[in-house]
């Protein structure tokens, strides 16, 4: 009898600098979330209903789980969200875990990593905020978690890449500094 | 020699570096040029053309001659200007464009060679024989002009890209741009300042006035949150929507900078608001030889003095027609040397001690290597005086250069005495100081040409002349933009910075028309040279472009596998065996084991789109040619799908897995197009379906399970009953795995043999691929790549990526029957358009004994091998191990007639001709019988 074995999105992801820590999340549970047609009103109100407020474009939910606005009318979540058996009629949903690969950028040095890799102004992934956007060419969300630290969702089969790109600024980031 | 007077605005911290191999010192602050002119250093290079010894003419990123090569090997940077250049421990520079030294220059032959090498005189040479033009003429002209040299050597340097934001960006900084950059911030404004000189305070720490506004206004910059100043950053280009690109030079200026520091950063800069406050530079005035090292700008002399404390000649002499030549003339005279003052005004304020002629002017120099003398002429009298520097003060540029890059035109002021700004700025742009024509108004006396041989520079950093702009003028090249071109004036590093406007004056001068009237050339980015390393950034090597790796690329990795990229994607094409030594032998082995075994291929590049919702058998029924609505839950269907004007978009399968939920498949290429494609769809022509898309593919690793002994195998892994009576072809389930992984089973076959797809979560799919070739082990199961994968459905007949090549039809591909008429599609209406709906172009199969090629065309024999001869194509061809003979698929008209028929496949470009028969495209069991057991 065989048991299969989980693998990481990336060996390795993790690289510490004096000015920034960068993580590799483990697989995280995360779901798309669509209501149907004419139900988002009540979706919401569920959703309301636990304390939490489906946010709108350029918004996050931090807590209790991350709440992304994916599209018109559609979440991404992360983490534990509520059990949604309750609304289970009216959303669609789809498993997204192993969507995407998930990073952990820390540090007084990340507004300078993240200034070479988004395009984006930094207001728009400031604490409670989100961006879609690209780094190096890969199509990610900058999520603002704290003043100094961020999470970085990549698609998964470029985990490695986004390390890189993430790594290399870091590496810039902190030689710049050392000069 | 030291001509060091004072430690001027920059200390006095020695730092050791070398020139052509001689160590000298400089200080701490210096620049390469300040520390060669402190030292008496005067000849820095040879001139593009005619090899002329050259030295320095002014103080700043505009300077056309002491271009010099920074480092060697990997880190070499020829073309480097010495003016710009931060002196550092260690730094090592030597001169360009000359042989066998900077002193004895053996191609200075072509001084003595000038006449006959004026403007354009290798198009009117060298026209004989015509093949010697680029074996031998153009590589020796190449070999004898030019500029610093390449390495050849990959550039070892790290270099860096970003994106800044602000609300106003101020470019300049100098007195008009801190005074800009304030008032910005005080209105609560997030304000960058950008400036390319190591230290803020622009032409204000040149002169000899104290500094303290300055200082003042940087400080209080510096304690401001919302502020942000950049030095060593170039503003290099406006563009659309307020972007502005910035370079920033991080250790250029550093001996041992730390490894891993970019040397340079390349800025994107977004701002709604940008005040150009570049300052202003000096220009030349055209007299014979007035290109001799010594001879500089007024502004260049007197800031050599002021900044950097060096004193370029004992006997100094300010040639000029315009006030600020009497701003040099008194430093210099402040600091010892002995002052000639000649200006071609008849009035101007004096300055005590100095000898000064008016009315007067300069017309010609003499010394070889550097300046000894000057020839004045004053009241038709002509005579020499011996000297050994001398300042032009020829009046003002402003640096209007960035006001263009949107096509915007500078006009004509009189008043300033230089080309300004016109109206037609990039939005949201405006221009202060020096830039916008502020204090350079005064009193100018238009100066062009004084030259009476016409061996006058223009243009030092491209040898053209004053001759040469005359000659070109005669020859009808009276367009500022023709004579640009003709001539070269204004081209190469310097950008025009230097020639431009003289260039326009001389044309002026000689032809009699006003300047505004001649016209003027437009600047592009970038304002000056940008190293090639920096425009790629990081891009480079690995980090080029992403990659994709599927979810068993550790197992292929670990196997040895070779792999192929398919769009960003890196899959694994065939995984060789000990003892194979060519690919063909691996990709036959694996594609015979699936026709007789079981191989495992995975295909997680395939595109996968969740499909939800009350609406989603109707949506899917509207994006496919093919009916949805009746498919049951369970079942796979294949599906086609047409673009608008009813060419074939893509094909895959939907499987319905519940009522309002299915799964679509697309090919690897167009998992993003068909995606976009939907939501196109649903959002723009189907708004009112209740349908929900995302894209699925990062989710699912999945795996081809395919073979006579395939379902043997998947019966040892998943925990569904798959007998073919239970689990029959086309089916589908929602499943788990023996181990409670969860799990999606397809039966559907890409190879025409009985074959699944297996998914699970992506982060089980290494695992998974290394555990059905471990189960499976005793059924022989294989690993097989793309390339068998391609074997197999040739094979079978399957049309792909090559045959859905945005030219096909469903005719085409003999998929006529699939556009269901009975309903609404997309491309139903438009593919029954008669030149498509009758077209006899037809997907038929070759055989050969030779290779076919992919790409050939079909020609009848005895046809000659022309455009108008030919059938059709073959569109995808490999070699078959099942049928021991090379086979094709490919497209020919009037298919039916040629069916048996001989035919000849030829690449022209691979010079290939070879004889195929035409036969059916299904190679491989025609009646899917084996799909169905």
């Amino acid at each position: 009898m065989f048991k299969l074995t989980e693998s990481p999105a990336l060996y390795n992801g993790d690289f510490h600098s004096p000015l920034c820590r960068l993580t590799l999340l483990p697989n995280l549970a995360r779901l798309s979330l669509a209501p149907m047609n004419g139900e988002l009103g009540r979706t919401r109100e569920f959703f309301q209903k636990v304390g939490i407020e489906l946010p709108g474009p350029t918004d996050a939910v931090l807590s209790p789980c991350l709440i992304l606005p994916l599209g018109r009318g559609q979440w991404l979540l992360q983490g534990e969200w509520p059990d949604l058996e309750p609304i289970n009629e009216l959303i669609c949903t789809t498993d997204q875990s192993d969507a995407w690969c998930g990073f952990q950028l820390a540090g007084s040095g990340g507004p300078a990593v993240l200034e070479r890799l988004v395009a984006a102004a930094p207001q728009s992934y400031s604490c409670g905020r989100a961006v879609r956007t690209q780094i190096e060419h890969l199509g990610c969300w900058v999520v603002g978690l704290d003043n100094n630290e961020w999470q970085i969702l990549g698609p998964r089969s470029s985990a490695e890449s986004l390390f890189v790109a993430l790594k290399h600024a870091a590496l810039a980031v902190d030689a710049l500094l050392q000069n | 020699m030291s001509r060091r007077v004072s430690p001027g605005r920059i200390g006095k911290k020695p730092v050791n570096f070398s020139f052509d191999g001689r160590s000298f010192q400089g200080y701490a602050g210096d620049t390469l040029a300040s520390a060669l002119l402190a030292n008496d250093q005067m000849l820095l290079g040879r001139s593009f053309k005619y090899h002329r010894p050259r030295g320095l003419i002014t103080l700043g990123s505009e300077e056309p001659n002491a271009l010099v090569t920074i480092g060697s090997g990997a880190r070499q940077t020829p073309n480097t200007r010495a003016t710009t250049q931060e002196l550092y421990e260690g730094l090592s520079a030597s001169s360009q464009n000359r042989y066998p030294s900077l002193k004895f220059d053996l191609l200075s032959v072509n001084d003595r060679l000038s006449r006959f090498l004026t403007a354009g005189f290798y198009y009117k040479t060298f026209m004989w024989p015509r093949s010697f033009w680029e074996s031998v003429y153009e590589p020796l002209i190449r070999r004898a002009a030019g500029l610093g040299k390449l390495s050849e050597v990959e550039d070892a340097d790290q270099y860096d890209k970003g994106f800044l934001h602000c609300d106003c960006l101020v470019i300049g900084g100098g007195i008009a741009g801190l005074e800009a950059a304030l008032e910005a911030a005080h209105q609560g404004k997030a304000v960058i300042l950008c400036d390319e000189n190591p230290r803020l305070g622009g032409m204000e720490l040149f002169d000899s006035a104290p500094i303290d506004s300055v200082e003042g206004l940087i400080k209080e910059l510096q304690s401001l949150s919302n502020v942000r100043l950049m030095s060593r950053t170039t503003v290099q280009g406006a563009f659309d929507h307020g972007v502005y690109s910035a370079l920033t030079q991080n250790t250029d200026h550093l001996a041992q900078p730390h490894k891993a520091a970019p040397r340079q950063t390349l800025w994107r800069i977004y701002s709604s608001e940008a005040v150009l406050a570049s300052g202003a530079h000096e220009r030349m005035i055209a007299f014979d030889n007035n290109d001799r090292p010594g001879v500089m700008l007024s502004s260049a002399l007197r800031g050599y003095l002021n900044y950097f404390g060096v004193l370029a000649g004992d006997t100094c002499a300010v040639f000029g027609c315009h006030d600020d030549a009497r701003k040099t003339v008194v430093d210099l005279h402040a600091a010892g040397a002995k002052v000639i003052w000649i200006d071609t005004r008849s009035a101007h304020e004096p300055v005590d001690g100095v000898q000064c002629f008016t009315d007067a002017r300069v017309v010609d120099t003499r010394g070889r290597h550097r300046l000894k003398g000057i020839e004045i002429e004053q009241g038709g009298e002509r005579f020499w005086l011996p000297c050994d520097a001398l300042g032009v003060a020829g009046g003002w540029n402003p640096r209007v250069q960035l006001t263009c890059h949107q096509g915007g035109r500078p006009r004509w002021s009189n008043d300033v005495g230089g080309f300004i700004s016109g109206t037609d700025l990039p939005p949201g742009m405006r221009v202060v100081g020096a830039a916008a024509g502020e204090y350079l108004r005064g009193n100018w006396s238009p100066v062009w040409d004084v030259s009476k041989r016409g061996s006058a520079f223009v243009d030092p950093q491209n040898d053209v002349t004053v001759k040469d702009i005359k000659l070109a003028h005669q020859e009808g090249f009276i367009s500022v933009e023709h004579l640009k071109r003709y001539t070269t004036l204004g081209m190469a590093t310097d950008q025009g910075k230097n020639a431009n406007t003289l260039g326009i004056g001389v044309l002026s001068q000689h032809t009699g028309n006003a300047i505004e009237s001649v016209g003027t050339t437009l600047f592009r980015p970038p304002y000056t040279p940008v190293a090639i390393g920096a425009l790629a950034g990081r891009a480079r090597g690995k980090a080029f472009k992403p990659t994709r790796l599927t979810p068993s690329h550790e197992f292929a990795t670990r196997q040895g596998a070779s792999f192929v990229t398919v769009g960003n994607w890196l899959r694994a094409a065939y995984f060789p065996q000990a003892g194979e030594t060519h690919w063909r032998e691996s990709v036959d082995r694996e594609a015979l084991a699936v026709r007789n075994a079981v191989g495992v291929c995975d295909v997680t590049t395939l595109g996968k789109i969740d499909v939800q919702g009350r609406d989603a058998a109707q949506f899917l029924n509207l994006v496919y040619a093919n009916g949805f609505l009746k498919l049951p839950v369970g079942k796979t269907r294949y599906g086609l799908m047409l673009r608008e004007d009813g060419i074939v978009f893509d094909d895959g399968t939907a499987a319905r897995l519940s009522e309002n939920h299915f799964v679509v498949t697309t090919t690897t290429a167009n998992a993003v197009p068909v995606y976009r494609h939907m939501e196109f769809v649903h959002q723009c022509l189907a708004p009112n379906l209740d349908v929900h898309l995302i894209s699925t593919t990062e989710s699912w690793a999945q795996f081809a399970v395919a073979g006579p002994r395939s379902r043997e195998l998947l019966q040892r892994i998943v925990d569904l009953e798959i007998s073919n009576e239970a689990f029959g072809f086309m089916a589908c389930a929602e499943t788990r795995l023996l181990d409670g992984t969860p799990a999606r089973l397809f039966r559907i076959s890409f190879s025409g043999e009985l074959a699944y797809e297996l998914a699970v979560p992506a982060r089980f799919g290494n695992s998974l691929m290394q555990t059905l070739l471990e189960v499976g082990a005793d059924l022989g199961a294989t690993p097989y790549g793309t390339e068998a994968l391609g074997v197999l459905r040739i094979e079978k007949g399957h049309a792909a990526g090559n045959e859905l090549d945005g030219r096909t039809t469903a005719v085409n591909l003999g998929l006529g029957q699939m556009v269901a008429q009975t309903k609404d599609s997309i491309g139903r209406v438009l593919a029954n358009r008669d030149l498509l709906a009758n077209s006899t172009l037809r997907l038929v199969g070759f055989r050969s004994d030779q290779q076919i090629l992919t790409g050939s065309w079909l020609i009848p024999p005895g046809r000659s091998s022309e455009q108008d001869n030919t059938l059709g194509w073959v569109s995808s061809a490999c070699y078959s191990p099942n049928l021991g003979c090379y086979i094709a698929i490919g497209f020919i008209s009037d298919a039916d007639q040629y069916l048996g028929a001989q035919l000849r496949a030829v690449s022209l470009l691979d010079k290939v001709d070879v004889g195929v028969s035409v036969v059916s495209p299904h190679f491989i069991d025609p009646e899917g019988e084996r799909l169905r057991v």
